[in-house]
């Protein structure tokens, strides 16, 4: 068979259930009972209920507890992260310190910025910005132009970045920028570095997307200095740093649970008495739903087992985001008495972000192309 | 999963790739059963896999038969293999010994009087071709299944839109061995045989994938391979999602004693795989994939045909989803998290 169409089966190990169950429990407490909940990772934050998460150690459980982590296993994790999802939590605050900040600077950092940074964000104190795009480089990753020349004790960094979720809210961005000029090989000579948001010459403006809220930002970067100890991993390696973690971002069960309480509310909607189409429905979206947490699950097992699943990741994620977007399509017509205000309400917020699913963190197209290589097409 | 089901799927592959070829395959929709095929299939084995052999089957378990109706699937076999299994499933459950050559199974109106089968049902596969047809005869206070002879039936001959057998029976008093069960055999007849479907369906779609992927490789336009063109990669790219998602559903049977949920969304999801895949895979081959002489439409009109048998999508996605809305919405999740 091909490169990355493999995905057995794995099994949650039976240490998992008495977490879920302590998650669930914790959620009947904490998630606010007027809020809507929303199974977007990237809709709906609360400082109050990221601090409350890290004080269950549900933040970088996967690290080292000396650096306040939990030492679990991945597949822990796994659970702890779709039961918050499923359950609509507001997660997004500490969302990418936890699931891409940590293990970069524990694969990358230094033993300081792993002991500055890793505690707070365990806490649910400490948020990170992942600063990639710019005006002029969306897919094409290698034609940044945000460069930073180095001066005594650091480095001197302009440019801009865009489309910077949480910018607004985060204390740090964590960026790619070029360290030397473009070469023949495209992607040498780029570099991470952690930026503080605050910093007096970094400017940060709210863009506000279709549904109205402002979550992303353009960032400019004025003459900030970085000093040499905000520098992750090899000046120059920048560019096999950030792909070592895409395999991470793009398979987890955010890339196919978006929509998810669109379903949960439908099934409210509908009580026990739906109509054979409701019905088909219904169990048509369990069955894609179930498949698709199954391959996320055994590329999960793939993870802590060390290999690197990129083509599996971007397929998952590629179903995932169909999945995703067609949901709320597929249910708004089979409500031939309309909506009611809570499906409405719930409909709409989904309608509104439903667009990005397939945008963000690397384009369907792109997605596309990654699984046309595991073909050996290209 | 252990050597010895490996070892089971070797020598299904082996044997399949071996004998089943376009050829044999046409001749089998024209027709002519393939007595060679049956017979080195017989010699190993093969068709009674998966069926104890305390009542006279080969050995093994379930998942080992759901492999070799896998391989069945990815080289189109034109015989009754799934019908066998199903055939010496119903007999095993009911404590009987399970008789020697293809066999196959009838649901349709049967009724039993007197020890007396009467009725009749339509796409009975490959009837024409069997000795023995089992038909469940469970009438709400009896549960049983007739041995029917062939000889005992009238045959109508017929043929579903991949060219396979799916002959109309009609059975006028005959006095067939009857054998009881406590089970339901029409239940489990739609089960297990939408767990042989759904597995045979993901073998013809990795085939599918395999064969255009191939295909936009050789094939070349405008000076290159038509693989180079984008517009065909991600077309395929869509063809591997869905192969992949099938696999994946198709495994979860593979792996233990599958429970009826799994049947349930392996039946529905990869039964939905089969528009797109083969709606792409006939696209990337252009009009040679549309001749009678190219192998590609063997798979694309058995999978055509395999979603409708046994409960099509559709009903088993209502049938999946009626646990569900009973335990209602706040329990959608823990539902989901529970299928391992
Ligand atoms: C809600 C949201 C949050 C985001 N958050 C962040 C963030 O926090 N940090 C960050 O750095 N970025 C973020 N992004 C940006 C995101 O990573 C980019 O949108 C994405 O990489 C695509 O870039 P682009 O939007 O410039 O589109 P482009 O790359 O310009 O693409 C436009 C269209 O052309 C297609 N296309 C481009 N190249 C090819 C090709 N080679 N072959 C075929 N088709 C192609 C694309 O698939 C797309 O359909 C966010 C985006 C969204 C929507």
């Amino acid at each position: 068979m091909f490169q990355g169409l493999t995905f057995e089966a794995v099994e949650l190990p039976a240490n998992t259930r008495a977490l879920r169950d302590e998650v669930r429990a914790f959620l009947a407490e904490a998630m606010d009972p007027d809020e809507l909940p929303n199974s977007d990772f990237n809709t709906g934050d609360s400082l109050a209920f990221s601090a409350a998460l890290g004080g269950r150690g549900w933040i970088g459980m996967t690290w080292p507890e000396v650096y306040g982590g939990g030492g679990r296993s991945f597949l822990e994790r796994y659970v702890v992260t779709e039961e918050l999802l499923a359950a609509g939590a507001p997660v997004w605050a500490h969302w990418i310190a936890d699931r891409q900040t940590g293990p970069l600077l524990l694969k990358f950092g230094t033993e300081e910025q792993c002991q500055r940074f890793l505690p707070p964000i365990t806490r649910g104190e400490c948020f990170f910005s992942i600063g990639l795009s710019e005006p002029n480089t969306g897919s094409d990753l290698a034609s940044i132009r945000t460069s930073a020349k180095p001066v005594s004790g650091g480095w001197l960094l302009n440019g801009s970045k865009i489309w910077t979720s949480g910018a607004h809210m985060n204390h740090y961005v964590l960026t790619l920028v070029r360290t030397e000029p473009p070469s023949e090989n495209r992607h040498a000579g780029m570099s991470q570095f952690i930026v503080d948001l605050h910093d007096k010459n970094v400017t940060v403006k709210g863009i506000r997307n279709l549904s109205g809220d402002a979550d992303f930002n353009q960032v400019f970067f004025d003459d900030v200095f970085v000093p040499d100890d905000m520098v992750v991993g090899e000046p120059g390696n920048g560019w096999q740093q950030v792909m070592s973690e895409l395999s991470y971002e793009r398979s987890g069960p955010e890339r196919f649970l978006s929509s998810f309480r669109v379903l949960v509310e439908y099934m409210r909607e509908v009580g026990d008495s739906p109509d054979p189409g409701q019905q088909a429905l219904i169990g048509k979206l369990i069955a894609q739903l179930v498949t698709l947490r199954r391959m996320s699950i055994s590329v999960a097992g793939m993870l802590s087992d060390g290999k690197l699943p990129d083509t599996e990741a971007a397929l998952i994620k590629d179903l995932g985001n169909t999945f995703e977007r067609a949901l709320p399509e597929m249910i708004r017509l089979q409500m031939p008495d309309g909506p009611s205000m809570r499906m409405l309400d719930t409909l709409n917020q989904c309608m509104l972000h439903a667009p990005s699913f397939t945008l963000r963190g690397g384009t369907r197209e792109i997605l596309r192309g990654m699984i046309a290589r595991g073909l050996g097409l290209r | 999963m252990s050597e010895q089901h490996e070892l089971i799927r070797e020598t299904a592959e082996r044997v399949f790739s071996d004998l089943c070829t376009k050829e044999l395959v046409d001749s089998a929709e024209a027709g002519e059963w393939p007595t060679g095929l049956w017979t080195t299939l017989a010699e190993t084995g093969l068709p009674l896999v998966g069926l104890s052999e305390e009542y006279a089957g080969s050995g093994g378990d379930t998942s080992d038969m759901l492999a070799v109706l896998r391989e069945a699937g990815r080289f189109c076999v034109p015989l009754p293999l799934a019908e066998t299994y199903l055939a010496g499933r119903l007999i095993e459950q009911c404590g009987g010994q399970i008789p020697a050559g293809p066999m196959t199974v009838a649901t349709g109106n049967f009724t039993l009087s007197g020890g007396r089968l009467s009725g009749h049902a339509q796409s009975v596969p490959f009837a024409r071709d069997c000795e023995t047809i089992v038909v469940p005869v469970g009438d709400g206070e009896t549960s049983a299944i007739a041995i029917l002879p062939r000889s005992d039936a009238e045959i109508e001959r017929r043929r579903n839109l991949a060219g396979e057998a799916r002959d109309g029976i009609v059975v006028n008093g005959a006095r067939a061995p009857i054998l009881t069960t406590s089970s339901d055999p029409r239940e489990d007849l739609l089960v297990w045989g939408a767990m042989t479907r759904s597995v045979m369906m993901s073998g013809a779609l990795s085939s599918v994938l395999e064969m255009s992927v191939s295909y936009a490789l050789e094939r070349a336009q405008f000076g290159r391979p038509i693989a180079k063109f984008q517009a065909i990669q991600q077309q395929l790219a869509v063809l591997a999602g869905e192969v992949a998602a099938s696999l994946r559903a198709a495994d979860s049977l593979l792996s233990a004693d599958p429970d009826v949920l799994d049947i349930a969304i392996a039946k529905s999801r990869i039964g939905e795989a089969v528009a797109p895949s083969t709606e792409i895979a006939h696209q990337v081959h252009g009009a040679i994939g549309y001749t009678l002489d190219h192998a590609l439409n063997l798979r694309t009109r058995r999978l055509w045909c395999w979603r409708e048998e046994h409960g099509n999508e559709a009903w088993w996605q209502r049938r999946l989803a009626r646990g569900f809305i009973e335990q209602g919405p706040d329990r959608l999740w823990p539902g989901i998290a529970a299928l391992a």
